[in-house]
């Protein structure tokens, strides 16, 4: 769990005002409305008519904020994963789904929300607030006949008060469906939110992106981000610029001093500079160790080509943003980042090297292989494989003594693109394996018929397209009358998240 | 901007900036918004303009009337003391007699109707009903000597009363012909007044020469208006405002006179009552002092659009003595087991229910004459929407509908005319009226309201009050008026609004907001088809919105519960 800025001072400030203010008026509202007494129907109307005036003070100032700082955009409806965020709220959320949408802190509200905002600050307060100064001023608009009866006035007055409290009802029960049900209503207060490691990298990648197209726009571009090619140009600018002087930059700066691990490279592959969070990141203790070494040196023979891939690509004049990368640190220990990078360019626009910075997320790998040990503890239940079974993210199969095919679920056919069960179903499980694959897998095979139970990690599968996958796979045995007569397990498809680890073990072993 | 970027990658937070800021931002500004607005109240002040800022001039007669050869004379009837008021005041007999003092009609017009000659002297009620072939009794309150009947001689000036309204011995009174000795006629002084000296000591109009008419209507104090009583003119009663905020005679009381309000001129006296006026025209306003915007609370300002002052400086009335509030003809004329005639008997009840309305701590009086008579102190006034203009219910008008009240003096006016104004100078405001409820006699057969006679003491001159037979009463009356009638009489009930003027509160006891704005108990409960916040809602709109509010809250619980459960089965 992470902590990520999402509010600025000035939004809290309003949102608890009027928090505050909407209460206060409902409260004053309905008794002048003749609900209940409380302090007196005099008090109720001085009262009410004071918050009215605060309330449309903090609009009047709020709006010159969202307009004069572009947060605005912020209300811009959009239709895009509006479908997903409305089914999120209908069925995922049952499923601890993971939300469809991220915070950041140019992009704080979900399309729905955007959406309700919108129609609050265009519809339903507008009717509120226009319906209660006519009511203030009736008498004066009744000598100009700007209105007639006062009843519809009041009426109006009545549907907003109503819609407005039916919202803070739902907006304060939302507000318990962020990472924890008090994430969301402690980032009001702090400016800062809880959010998943996940979440938390992804906003604060957004978060730098943005950033950096505000730097060189001199605007903010909240919410423009979603454009196509938008940030790489906006991100080439930004370069383009720092490149005439990298050494006073304040993005450099700035990235030199953050947990943001920050990196330049010259047009000979060598580092020129890194940052301490680099360093570290890399496990190094000496800067000048690094400086002046080649950026492919301690890495896989994969690694190599992928990293020097990457560095051409950028000095071709292309930019790479968030790409997941694996590296290997100085003491021979793995770690995941994503790098970030764009060339650097001289006065005349020639490339004569690259810079980025690199976002280390070991942490949710290593969250993830805990998630898989923990699936695994429940191997033994039956409910546990009755559930598997039907998932449709787990793959389910059982195997006879035999070896050949008894069972196996949907899931599992769709990660090995069967068409239907009988293509599968009396076959042996040699099919479709490597001769390599299918000896490693028959020892773990037999190991299990023996009564052991298997957490086998990653192995790699080749789909009936020929195709490759990977997946991590766990086999328990099936015992019947005190005997085993076959093996039955479920797999995780791992084919994105690990196909680089699998392959980077792979070469050690070589 | 930078700096957010970059410090939200530091994880590392020092809480107690957290909750400095926390303050800062959230608590500090709450603090100050809920102080002003709990503080701030420019329009909580309810002071009047100091009332030093209403200067009043009194006039005053300069001369010693007592030293005037011309009333230095043994008087031996009110002619005698007018014919010599008039040789040196000439003019004022022709001046006066344009009045409606004196002639008790006038040339006033209805609204979609036109113009009628209307007044006391052809107009009903629903106390003692009408002037006509009763003269004699209700010229007691005429300002002239000798209106006996329809022969009165209206144009000679020496007939006119002068002392009634000029007297300043407070000796003078006139003549009651149906008490005593029938010998000063109508309308005379009484025997006992001494002419010359009152004449001597005449004075301008003060509140006993006015109250002495307009106390006592109806047959005894404050019976008729309610507002208007005895009490308003004894000092000794020491009252300050608890009555009249104007007239209170006490150490600090205002002690206005009548006239203070009711400007005269040429003898023409300002005021319009409307159980014998119709038009907008000549009335005694409070703005002619105070001004139509007398509060320093704009927000009460704002009420004077729709409200008159009355309605909420004239709390309660009959406040010192009870006034009548309902008069049922129908159980007049009935005999006590002996065959004798019932006269003035207080009933032990203390309600009364009349026309489906229980009326608590009432007084209740029978007298064979009058039928039955309910009084009540300390009335609170109903309210109705009153541009300033009325209709009458003249004699000669069909009854449409005798299963409803007939109101004889229907005061006009609507909420909608507030905003759309019939009348652009009067719009309709919320007046507070006394409501006189009764049962009076009316023809059957045509279908009108019938003059009875009611007031003599001789047998067989068909007054009711001789010979108890309602219709040779209402016979003799209707021939008197020249009209005609079927022979066949019912009762049917009838209203008359008095719009409420005097006994003015204090303002620390004026109406409060929630008086009217109450959903419970608001003193406008009966006054309907009008959105008065506070009072009203749309049912309609309530409950959908309760409902909406409901599924809200239906809506989340389930969604809530089912999460719960979906976090439970994962684990």
């Amino acid at each position: 769990m992470k902590k990520v800025l999402i509010y600025k001072g000035y939004e809290r400030f309003w949102h608890w005002t009027q928090a505050l203010l909407i209460l206060l008026l409902a409260v004053t509202g309905f008794e002048v409305h003749g609900t209940y007494t409380l302090m007196g129907y005099e008090e109720a109307v001085l009262f009410h008519r004071n918050l009215a005036w605060a309330f449309i003070i903090l609009i009047v100032f709020t709006q010159f904020w969202n307009m004069t700082t572009g947060e605005w955009r912020q209300y811009v409806p959009s239709t895009e994963m509006l479908k997903a965020q409305v089914k999120y709220y209908i069925t995922g959320i049952f499923n601890n789904a993971p939300h469809p949408t991220r915070k950041t802190v140019y992009n704080k509200f979900n399309p729905l929300q955007r959406l309700t905002y919108l129609g609050l600050r265009i519809l339903i307060i507008p009717v509120v607030v226009l319906s209660g100064l006519v009511y203030m001023y009736y008498v004066s608009l009744v000598d100009q006949s700007a209105v007639g009866s006062l009843a519809p006035v009041a009426y109006w007055h009545t549907i907003g008060a109503f819609l407005l409290l039916g919202f803070v009802i739902g907006h304060v029960y939302l507000t318990t469906t962020g990472h924890k049900p008090l994430s969301a209503i402690k980032a009001m207060l702090t400016g800062w939110e809880e959010m998943s490691d996940e979440d938390a990298e992804i906003a604060l990648e957004e978060n730098l992106k943005v950033a950096l197209i505000a730097s060189r726009k001199g605007i903010s571009g909240r919410g423009s981000i979603e454009k196509e090619g938008m940030f790489e140009n906006a991100f080439e600018d930004v370069v383009e610029k720092l490149g005439i002087d990298t050494e006073s930059t304040r993005l450099r700066e700035k990235l030199l001093s953050s947990n943001v691990g920050y990196f330049r490279i010259g047009k000979d592959g060598n580092y020129q500079e890194v940052n301490d969070v680099w360093l570290k990141l890399y496990k190094c203790t000496n800067k000048k160790e690094v400086i002046g070494s080649h950026v492919t040196l301690d890495r896989t023979p994969e690694g190599k080509e992928q990293i020097m891939n990457l560095v051409n690509k950028i000095l071709a004049g292309d930019t790479i943003t968030g790409e997941r990368v694996e590296r290997v640190c100085k003491d021979g220990s793995m770690g995941y980042h994503t790098v970030s990078a764009t060339p650097v360019k001289d006065k005349d626009g020639n490339i004569v090297g690259l810079e980025g910075f690199i976002i280390d997320i070991t942490p949710q790998v290593e969250a993830e292989k805990a998630l898989e040990k923990k699936l695994e503890a429940n191997h033994d239940t039956n409910v546990f494989y009755e559930q598997i079974a039907k998932s449709e993210n787990v793959g389910y199969f059982r195997i006879g003594k035999d070896g050949f095919y008894q069972e196996v679920n949907d899931t599992w056919l769709k990660l090995y693109k069967y068409d239907s069960r009988d293509d599968i179903i009396g076959k042996h499980y040699s099919l479709s394996r490597t001769k390599e694959d299918f000896v490693k897998l028959k020892e773990s095979f037999d190991k299990v018929l023996a009564g052991e139970t298997i957490p086998l990690g990653i192995t790699r599968r080749y789909c009936k397209d020929g195709s490759i996958g990977y997946h991590s796979i766990t086999m328990t045995p099936v015992v019947k009358d005190g005997k085993v007569v076959g093996v039955e397990g479920y797999i995780v498809d791992k084919t994105d998240k690990k196909l680089a680890e699998e392959e980077l073990k792979k070469e050690k072993q070589v | 901007m930078y700096d957010s970027i970059f410090v939200a990658v530091n994880i590392i937070q020092n809480p107690m900036k957290k909750v400095l800021e926390i303050i800062l931002i959230i608590i500090i500004p709450w603090v100050i918004i809920l102080w002003i607005v709990f503080n701030y109240n420019g329009d909580k002040d309810r002071d009047y303009y100091p009332s030093s800022e209403i200067s009043l001039k009194h006039d005053s007669i300069p001369v010693d009337h007592s030293k005037f050869a011309v009333l230095q004379k043994d008087f031996k009837s009110g002619p005698e003391v007018t014919e010599a008021c008039l040789s040196c005041h000439n003019g004022r007999g022709k001046e006066f007699m344009k009045t409606e003092h004196w002639k008790w009609h006038k040339v006033d017009s209805i609204p979609g109707r036109g113009t009628f000659d209307l007044g006391k002297k052809n107009l009903l009620n629903n106390f003692c009903i009408g002037v006509n072939s009763n003269e004699k009794l209700c010229s007691m309150c005429h300002a002239g000597y000798g209106y006996g009947d329809k022969s009165f001689d209206f144009n000679n000036q020496n007939n006119i009363d002068c002392l009634i309204c000029h007297d300043g011995t407070k000796t003078y009174h006139k003549s009651n012909p149906c008490k005593g000795p029938n010998l000063p006629g109508s309308g005379a002084p009484g025997v006992d007044v001494n002419l010359s000296y009152v004449a001597q000591h005449v004075n301008l109009p003060k509140r006993n020469n006015c109250g002495s008419c307009h106390f006592t209507g109806g047959g005894g104090n404050n019976v008729k208006h309610g507002d208007l009583e005895m009490g308003l003119m004894s000092a000794h009663t020491g009252l300050n405002g608890e009555v009249d905020v104007h007239m209170g005679v006490g150490k600090d009381g205002n002690n206005m006179q009548c006239t203070d309000c009711h400007k005269t001129h040429e003898h023409q006296i300002s005021g319009q009552l409307y159980s014998v006026s119709s038009s907008n025209s000549n009335r005694a306003t409070c703005e002619e002092c105070h001004t139509g915007s007398p509060h320093k609370s704009k927000l009460l300002n704002d009420h004077y659009k729709t409200i008159a002052c009355q309605t909420c400086h004239i709390t309660e009335y009959a406040k010192l003595n009870p006034t009548k509030i309902i008069w049922d003809w129908s159980t007049a004329a009935k005999m006590d087991k002996n065959g004798k005639p019932i006269f003035k008997k207080m009933l032990p009840d203390t309600t009364y229910t009349f026309d489906g309305i229980t009326y608590h701590d009432v007084e209740v009086e029978y007298d064979s004459r009058h039928g039955t008579a309910v009084l009540q102190k300390d009335v609170k006034p109903e309210y109705i929407w009153f541009n300033g203009t009325a209709n009458h219910m003249l004699i000669t008008d069909k009854i449409q509908d005798t299963t409803k009240p007939v109101i004889l003096n229907p005061l006009l006016g609507s909420y909608e005319d507030h905003y759309n104004p019939s009348d652009s100078t009067c719009p309709s405001k919320i007046w507070p009226v006394k409501v006189m409820r009764g049962k009076q006699p009316y023809d059957r057969g045509n279908m009108t309201l019938v003059q009875p006679k009611l007031a003599g003491k001789i047998k067989g001159s068909h007054a009711l009050w001789a010979d108890y037979d309602w219709d040779s009463s209402i016979m003799a009356g209707m021939e008197y008026l020249n009209l005609p009638y079927s022979g066949k009489y019912g009762f049917i009930e009838t209203q008359t609004l008095w719009p409420l003027n005097h006994e003015v509160s204090e303002s620390k006891e004026a109406l409060q907001c929630a008086d009217c704005h109450n959903a419970n108990d608001s003193r406008l409960k009966n006054l309907t088809g009008f959105y008065l916040p506070g009072r009203d809602n749309s049912a309609l709109l309530d409950n959908a919105g309760l409902l909406f509010l409901i599924l809200v809250l239906l809506g989340v619980s389930i969604h809530g519960f089912l999460r719960i459960v979906g976090s439970k089965k994962q684990h």
